[in-house]
């Protein structure tokens, strides 16, 4: 008899759980932006809610607790939180240090029970499953390919190889591409000359300008796709809008074409289209210290990426045609590099780069903020002597150094026409140090309770 | 995104690491000294000039009193009470000298109950400007804490939390919530978050007795009214509560008002409550419709005290807005109708 309740229990836990929220937070960033760090210390904020001291269901004493769960549908593997804070926390063995740049898909699902606020102080228990995708950013540059054609991509591709920094880099795979027989077919030349066009892309990945628009994504990280014909195909200067049959053209156009549907299109479909709030987070630092064309490049990308997605206020009509996005955060991240007097300018610098683009959600409907975080912090606040004088510096453990350094980043630029590459702003690389990160508690960090509020804020109430 | 002729701050900090443990500061002279832009931060800073004015609505209730105006009569009335006082104390004083002059007991007896009247006198006037002063002073904090939350500069916010710390950190009642807001606020980076938790932190066991009183002095006033012989008697218990409301959530919020003191925070309770008026008018059909279905459910009297009740925690909230260094933002306005289903509907 007991065994037929619990049925019946379990039954009606399950109907009502048709009732919890969900949300599907989009993690949107760059290669080396810092999504995986930001996922990691979101997880372990909220299983640890000691730090958020600003997210309302935890300041109004709402806040249950916070779970992970697996992920429903089997096909994608769990996001390996346990081991990136094993990384950030260190061992016996080794020094804490960031994860590894991530290499494929991953998901998690963090379930949060709490209660919502009704009418004379009465509440009302609330489940909010919230599924968060991991992802290498490199592939979030093949978005803006899902809507050009062949033709087009190369024409942008080759003009941008041909203009600024870039124009050195990709001498070489240009120059075997423009001495390509327009009629041949000659696989071995081809993948000579993919090969010489994925050597371009990886050498203005890692050039001083640290260019950002780099596609297709998967040739910088291919996974178990590497050598596929999908992979071999590369721009050609004047690429014609109707190539002739048999011309190498119309071959690489074809497989520009199969790389669209069967992995770029299928990488945004079951990951990304479905999101509802984006946290879009952007490492500034470096690229405004590499000056103008580094920063412009980097726009055209957070631009090109953010137009594949759906934004606005969600409506009744959403059940029919599918989520909108209805909130996006601009992060700025890893913060905590620079003193706290620059962190709004900062944030304000960010907002000024993605300016046109946020003026184009907030007219869909989307609601906007820009902030500048550190989901892990690891520096901290240090006032500093000079010859020059007293400055706020920050003090932390430098990537390239055993111990802790007292740094000045020099002066933030005010304005994006103040970018220069003058070396007035040099900003350096910090790395986790011994026991920032605790098992038992929320990591340190900078304004991920205000990130949060903003993102989930809502759905918490 | 050009290429700047000038370079953006040659004021600024320059890039330099150097070890944490050496002290010796490592000298970075290699730069020419280039041409001096003149640092202006308000160009970068996010506040919008205009935000400083505030829409007419949201002006806290207390820049409504902020500048009384007395008019010539009343001053022209004030100089001759003050001249009369002068006479009449000449005359005590006159007449005591003559008594001492006398050498009599009694003489002496009038001297010293004169010395110990005037001290007292003194001591009774400076109070009641050391809190009317003290009433002025919260009002300054509220406005700047009102700036500061709309502009989120960080500057006015550390001025309007080291202002509200110089009210709350002399009360030990009070240690325990500032310990736990230092605690909190050693996470958070910006100023204007920093106010936010002290609200919540500091702001709300503060809020949260005063409520406790308002309710105590509700249901008092409930019930006083309930079982009043006559409705003269009554109306003095009402408003005998009423003013004593004002005091103790005065008392709560750190005021000590002295009778001037208490009779400008009257006035601007009063006013705030006028004040929130326009606002709560929706609010307040719900507490007429609790005392309206007691009244016509159980019993004339019990709805009658109800009402004064009522009356009571709108006075009670009103002159907890008035008394709090910062307006209610992170923490809610506590809800008349709420409060009233609670000690008197319910």
């Amino acid at each position: 008899m007991t065994t037929v309740i619990h049925q019946v229990e379990d039954w009606l836990a399950e109907a009502g759980g048709l009732l919890d929220r969900r949300v599907r937070l989009g993690v949107t960033g760059l290669s080396r932006a810092g999504k995986t760090v930001f996922i990691t210390s979101l997880v372990h904020h909220l299983l640890h809610p000691s730090r958020l001291k600003l997210l309302s269901v935890l300041a109004e004493g709402r806040f249950d607790a916070a779970l992970l769960q697996p992920m429903p549908g089997g096909s994608v593997p769990r996001f390996r939180y346990e081991a990136v804070l094993q990384d950030l926390t260190g061992s016996a063995s080794h020094q804490p240090r960031w994860p590894d740049g991530t290499k494929a898909v991953s998901e998690l699902r963090l379930s949060i029970r709490f209660r919502s606020p009704l009418a004379f102080g009465l509440e009302r228990p609330n489940t909010l499953h919230l599924d968060i995708v991991d992802y290498p950013g490199e592939w979030l540059l093949d978005l803006p390919l899902l809507t050009l054609d062949y033709a087009t991509w190369s024409r942008q591709a080759v003009a941008q190889a041909r203009t600024g920094g870039r124009a050195r880099l990709s001498a070489e795979w240009l120059a075997l591409a423009e001495a390509m027989p327009a009629g041949g077919t000659d696989e071995p030349a081809i993948i000579r000359t993919a090969e010489a066009y994925r050597a371009y892309l990886n050498a203005a990945r890692n050039a001083p300008e640290r260019f950002s628009m780099l596609q297709p994504g998967r040739f910088l990280l291919p996974g178990e796709m590497a050598g596929a014909p999908a992979l071999t195909f590369f721009p050609l200067p004047n690429a014609p809008d109707r190539p002739e049959r048999d011309s190498l053209a119309r071959l690489m156009a074809d497989r520009f074409e199969s790389y669209k549907r069967e992995v770029a299109g299928p990488f945004f479909d079951h990951h990304l289209k479905r999101i509802d709030r984006q946290v879009v987070l952007v490492d500034l630092l470096d690229h405004l210290a590499a000056g103008p064309e580094s920063l412009a490049d980097l726009k055209t990308a957070i631009d090109g990426t953010l137009g594949a997605f759906r934004h606005g206020e969600s409506s009744w009509l959403s059940l029919l045609f599918g989520n909108r996005i209805s909130r996006v955060l601009f992060a700025a991240t890893k913060a905590d590099h620079l003193p706290t007097g620059d962190h709004q300018p900062l944030a304000d610098l960010l907002s000024a780069l993605v300016g046109d683009t946020a003026r184009n959600l907030s007219y869909a409907g989307a609601r906007i903020q820009s902030e500048a975080i550190a989901a892990l912090r690891v520096t901290r606040d240090a006032t500093i002597d000079t010859s020059n004088g007293r400055w706020p510096g920050i003090a932390g453990l430098p990537l390239d150094s055993d111990q802790i350094e007292e740094v000045l980043p020099g002066t933030l630029p005010r304005s994006l026409d103040a970018v220069t590459t003058s070396g007035l702003f040099v900003p350096i690389g910090f790395r986790p140090m011994p026991s920032s990160v605790r098992l038992d508690q929320g990591p340190p960090s900078l304004r991920m309770d205000r990130a949060l509020e903003f993102l989930l804020g809502d759905s918490l109430a | 995104m050009s290429d700047e002729p000038n370079p953006p701050d040659a004021n600024g900090p320059r890039p330099f690491r150097r070890a944490a443990s050496t002290q010796a500061p490592e000298h970075n002279t290699d730069r020419p000294a280039s041409r001096r832009a003149a640092p202006n931060p308000n160009a970068y800073t996010t506040a919008d000039p205009e935000s400083d004015t505030q829409d007419p609505v949201q002006l806290p209730a207390s820049a409504l009193t902020s500048a009384p105006r007395r008019s010539w009569v009343w001053r022209l009335l004030l100089a001759g009470f003050a001249l009369g006082g002068t006479a009449l104390a000449a005359w005590l004083v006159d007449s005591a000298i003559a008594s001492v002059q006398v050498g009599s007991v009694l003489g002496l007896l009038t001297a010293a109950s004169l010395a110990l009247l005037g001290m007292a006198l003194v001591a009774l006037i400076i109070g009641e400007f050391v809190s009317l002063a003290r009433l002025r002073s919260r009002t300054k904090i509220r406005v700047l804490v009102e700036q500061a939350t709309t502009t989120r500069d960080s500057v006015q916010s550390e001025k309007a939390l080291s202002a509200l710390l110089a009210i709350h950190s002399r009360r030990p009642a009070l240690a325990w919530a500032l310990a736990q807001y230092r605690d909190a606020a050693a996470d958070i980076p910006d100023a204007a978050d920093k106010l936010v938790l002290y609200e919540q932190l500091v702001l709300g066991p503060l809020d949260e007795a005063c409520v406790a009183e308002i309710r105590t002095i509700a249901r008092r006033a409930a019930v006083l009214t309930a079982f009043a012989p006559n409705p003269i008697l009554d109306a003095v218990f009402v408003l005998w509560l009423n003013l004593s409301i004002v005091r103790r959530v005065a008392h709560v919020q750190g005021l000590r008002p002295g009778a001037a003191a208490s009779w400008a925070l009257l006035r601007r309770t009063i006013l705030a409550m006028i004040a929130a008026g326009g606002m709560e008018a929706l609010g307040d059909m719900m507490p007429a419709a609790v005392a309206g279905s007691i009244i016509r459910t159980v019993a004339r009297r019990v709805g009658e005290g109800a009402v004064n009740g009522i009356l009571t925690i709108r006075i009670g909230v009103a002159a907890l807005e008035a008394c709090r260094p910062m307006p209610f933002a992170a923490r809610e306005k506590p809800s008349v109708t709420a409060l009233a289903r609670q000690t008197v509907g319910g």
